[in-house]
């Protein structure tokens, strides 16, 4: 194994990033209470275990601590069938399959596995019963992986977003080319045994590149999703600020939690804080009632119909300028005589009502100097 | 509220919604029926035009639940609405509660006000009971939205998002 004072800078970066990619997704993920959550997590803290000791330093820690040579080895190996199992779990699951055919084979394959490291006096690889551990550490995982590939491949293909298909794929991908380098181990360790030249599987193609990039591809493919709709929630939750500002200026009441800082710098729990400020700008416009003028309402609608707006753009727009018109008669005191009546535009469901809250915002911004002061609070 | 007060009411928040028989798919009205039903007393709801001062309004007679809500509002505003109002409910807040601060004649002109226990409205977080109503409220909600609608891929979804409380 490389020292760390002899490792380049690549080779330093091929073995520590991919533990240091899951730890941080394991350490940031949040803990979920139903099986298919727990299945991720499982995922992540096998992928971390089982990186993390297969590193130099890992081996050295866990050797130190543990007075063994191999122990990591075997740690790792352990880690990698536990992510195996709660990968294929999670597929079941979803499809409310209730198999566990996998679970006895892991676990038994394992115990073998445990046997063959009792038997062999050390893991390297013209020992005896490596050759045996090596299969069986195949063995174990084959199987898995196989349904893994077929069902990630089935559900890729019944994925309704572009970014749960692309996630699906790169667990595919990643699941084969782990699949192949389990295969190309299995002949390295055979060439030992019955005297014969594996080329293949000494290169560095096979014995680290694989693997590097079978890790990342399922660790990539493992978060993408949570990632991807993240950073939108986050987008839109921007996109609010505006509107939020300027109803939370005229009525500090409607906020449950005013925020600290900057938008920009609000992370975590974005999805609950999206789901706030969608329920606070209600509040504000609810409490903007007695200042909507049906006059302002009809101008703005011509307005926004001689500009080309039509369906949701067009009523987003009529909002922004009900909204930015009733904020100055609320700060002026002076109500309108005769209140608006008109039906309450907005979505029907969450994501609807989420959606036609950004159009209206992203009018009222638009609105310039004609809109009240939306500073940052 | 300072940091700790307010994980504190997060998780006091999070093990009641742990009991919580949230139905799947999500909807206010049947959660409301099942808490009825797990309490014993019935819980009528009634969307009412512009509340004065609240948009929600929780009104425990003697043998009902009644929670009113904004009627001209949009249907998730509503369900928070009724959300926040069902909180009260599921946190026995009535008993803390100062009958007489809404005047529910107004409202009701049949209703004895005899009959009121107590009357809880949505209207700003002062107290700490509106607090701890909106939190549980929004954890519902939040809860409920990432909740499996029986498709695949919204179970993978679900499980694979990690922004949830």
């Amino acid at each position: 194994m490389t020292s760390f004072a002899d490792a380049t800078v690549g080779e330093l970066i091929r073995q520590y990033l991919p533990p240091l990619l899951a730890w941080v997704v394991l350490l940031t993920r949040r803990p979920g209470e139903d099986q298919a959550r727990r299945y991720v997590r499982n995922i992540l803290l096998g992928f971390t275990i089982s990186l993390t000791v297969l590193t130099p330093g890992g081996h050295l820690l866990v050797n130190g601590i543990a007075g063994t040579t191999d122990l990591p080895r075997l740690i790792g190996h352990a880690g990698m069938l536990l992510a195996a199992w709660a990968g294929f779990g999670l597929l079941l699951h979803v499809n409310g399959m209730r198999r566990r055919w996998h679970t006895w084979w892991l676990v038994g394959v394992f115990c073998a596995m445990c046997v063959f490291f009792a038997l062999t006096p050390n893991l390297e690889p013209a020992s005896p019963w490596v050759f045996e551990y090596i299969v069986a550490y195949a063995v174990a995982q084959l199987p898995v992986y196989a349904g893994i590939m077929w069902l990630g491949v089935r559900y890729a293909r019944l994925a309704d977003t572009a970014v749960l298909r692309v996630a699906l794929h790169m667990v595919v991908a990643g699941t084969a080319i782990a699949s192949l380098y389990l295969v190309s181990k299995s002949v390295l360790s055979a060439s030992y045994r019955f005297s014969f030249a594996d080329e293949f599987g000494r290169s560095t193609f096979a014995s680290k590149l694989a693997p590097t990039a079978a890790n990342l591809l399922v660790l990539v493919g493992a978060v993408l999703p949570a990632a991807v709709t993240g950073l939108g929630r986050h987008r839109r939750y921007r996109q609010l600020g505006p509107l939020w500002r300027a109803l939370y200026r005229a009525d500090p009441a409607i906020a449950l939690d005013p925020p600290a800082v900057p938008d920009f710098l609000v992370l975590g729990r974005i999805r609950l804080r999206l789901y706030r400020r969608v329920i606070e700008i209600r509040d504000g416009l609810l409490a903007l009632r007695p200042y909507r003028d049906p006059a302002v309402a009809a101008a703005a609608r011509e307005r926004a119909r001689r500009a080309g707006l039509h369906g949701s753009r067009l009523d987003a727009a009529v909002e922004a300028a009900v909204v930015a018109a009733a904020l100055r008669a609320r700060a002026e005191g002076t109500a309108p005589g005769d209140t608006e009546h008109a039906a309450v535009t907005g979505g029907d469901d969450l994501a609807a009502e989420t959606a036609f809250l950004g159009l209206v915002a992203s009018a009222y911004r638009a609105l310039g100097p004609r809109a009240p002061a939306a500073q940052q609070v | 509220m300072n940091v700790f007060r307010r994980l504190a009411l997060r998780r006091r928040c999070r093990a009641r919604l742990r009991d919580l028989p949230l139905p799947v798919p999500f909807d206010v009205h049947e959660l409301c029926d099942r808490v009825a039903t797990r309490r014993g007393r019935p819980i009528r709801l009634l969307p009412v035009a512009g509340l004065t001062g609240v948009c929600g309004l929780w009104i425990a007679t003697g043998t009902t639940d009644l929670i009113c809500y904004e009627r001209d509002t949009t249907r998730p505003h509503q369900d928070h609405i009724v959300l926040h109002e069902l909180a009260h409910v599921l946190c026995d807040h009535y008993p803390v509660s100062l009958p007489g601060k809404y005047d529910t004649t107004a409202l009701f002109p049949d209703l004895d006000p005899a009959m009121v226990r107590a009357v809880l409205g949505r209207a700003g977080y002062s107290s700490a009971e509106e607090r701890e109503a909106e939190t549980l409220a929004s954890l519902i909600r939040q809860r409920a939205t990432t909740r499996a609608d029986g498709t695949l891929h919204a179970r993978l979804h679900d499980a694979l998002d990690d922004d949830r409380e």
